[in-house]
């Protein structure tokens, strides 16, 4: 019995996770791909959009006013439920994943996100990603902090955000962190591989391989390259087939 | 705000208590006093604040990445941040490493840093990175990092009751062991 009786609780209200990766489809691609946009990872709690600092707790979105960065100002806090776990910016609207339900914020006020839309789902880890029309959301049961029950990744129609709707739910082995490039959509599988997914054709994703070798837990697609988080480090690959990412380096020790 | 976040985690931990009690009961657990058992001492630890440059160093626990022009920044779980190089993307090359304690997040803008040291954001101008600094401190605007404190913090020897930390109580520094504590009810491996 080594079982820590409130970490055991703050482990599952912990809930490891997300973030908001610049992830760049076909359309978004051309503004923020210039040398004052970074972009995150799907796992990221923290995510910049223009001059603003978004950050997520575990119950709150916190907003800073960045102008300064070096007197970040914060203009407003909100309480949006339990478990937040990741934050993810798609042109002027946040994406936020917990640990059951994804929420769509917008920024046309970019001090005081406004809630839009929310969807709920089991319980279970969530990074959320998205383009135009369709979310796309992993939940997960491996590990011990997330409290799951379904290994898999969920699309949602989020043409209407006031009312985004489960359309597709494929089964996966261990999906994590995500991305999305042009028509194509990565899953990172930890050990069980990264999962292409061809998301051309509606929303119908279209597996078109895994790649194998590595542990991926997230990724970044940024200006054409495929980053990605490894539980020992990055490597990068080529996208210019977004279906048939061609591998470069790996940093490790 | 605050006094909410905590009305929920003072709820939710009676109610994984109160579950985990099954075996004894809820009054008699309440009650029960271990002889000696290892309590949290709170306080603040400066040298948990202190955020430098590093010659690069090895990948250990892999986390967060971010990504602006041809660098890449990746969070080294608690410890800080590695900085690649991938201009050459077939040889990507580590340039720095900055250490920050307690850091898990990263995003970058303008050659400053925003991460969290602890559970405080901060700004770090890393335009030198043979010489990061530190040029902005928000304290306590990332309270996740308390929860995760009171996964991590515990005594060191083994099997051993402790007093499990309380993440409103502020960082734990160090132990002491007391006698007849009441609430050790957490137990180190």
């Amino acid at each position: 019995m080594k079982i820590i009786l409130p970490g055991r609780l703050l482990l599952l209200m912990i809930i490891l996770a997300v973030i908001a990766s610049c992830s760049k489809d076909g359309n978004s691609e051309a503004a923020p791909d210039t040398a004052n946009n970074g972009a995150g990872g799907s796992l990221a709690r923290y995510t910049i959009v223009g001059d603003y600092l978004y950050l997520v707790d575990d119950y709150n979105l916190d907003v800073y006013d960045c102008h300064d960065l070096a007197n970040p100002v914060r203009k407003s806090s909100q309480q949006i439920g339990f478990g937040i776990e990741t934050i993810y910016p798609f042109r002027d609207k946040l994406f936020i994943g917990s640990s059951n339900g994804m929420y769509v914020y917008s920024l046309e006020d970019p001090t005081a996100p406004k809630l839009e839309g929310s969807v709920t789902h089991v319980r279970a880890c969530d990074p959320v990603v998205a383009n135009d029309s369709a979310a796309y959301v992993t939940l997960r049961n491996f590990g011990t902090t997330c409290g799951g029950s379904e290994n898999v990744l969920n699309v949602y129609d989020v043409k209407n955000v006031q009312n985004p709707r489960l359309v597709r739910t494929v089964t996966m082995k261990s999906p994590g962190g995500l991305g999305i490039h042009r028509s194509a959509l990565y899953v990172c599988e930890g050990q069980n591989g990264l999962t292409v997914f061809d998301i051309s054709k509606g929303y119908e994703p279209v597996e078109i391989r895994t790649l194998k070798g590595k542990d991926y837990q997230d990724v970044i697609p940024y200006n054409g390259l495929l980053i990605c988080h490894l539980s020992d480090g990055i490597c990068f690959y080529d996208l210019s087939d977004p279906l048939h990412p061609v591998e470069y380096g790996t940093v490790k020790n | 705000m605050r006094l909410q976040l905590y009305t929920v985690v003072t709820l939710a931990l009676m109610a994984v208590l109160g579950f985990s009690c099954f075996d004894n009961g809820w009054g008699r657990r309440y009650q029960d006093k271990k002889p000696s058992a290892f309590v949290p001492i709170y306080g603040i630890d400066s040298s948990l604040r202190t955020i430098a440059s590093a010659s690069p160093q090895p990948t250990v626990a892999a986390g967060k990445i971010y990504t602006l022009g041809n660098r890449l920044y990746q969070v080294e779980n608690s410890k800080g941040i590695h900085i690649i190089d991938y201009q050459d993307v077939n040889h990507p090359v580590k340039l720095a490493f900055i250490s920050i304690p307690g850091c898990s997040e990263v995003t970058v803008r303008n050659n400053v840093i925003l991460t969290n040291n602890l559970n405080d954001l901060v700004s770090i101008d890393i335009s030198d990175l043979n010489k990061a600094k530190l040029i902005g401190r928000v304290p306590k605007a990332f309270n996740r990092y308390f929860f995760e404190q009171t996964v991590v913090a515990r005594p060191a020897p083994s099997n051993v009751y402790y007093v499990c930390p309380d993440p409103w109580q502020g960082e734990v520094i160090g132990w002491k062991v007391e006698k007849n504590v009441e609430g050790a009810y957490c137990k180190t491996n």
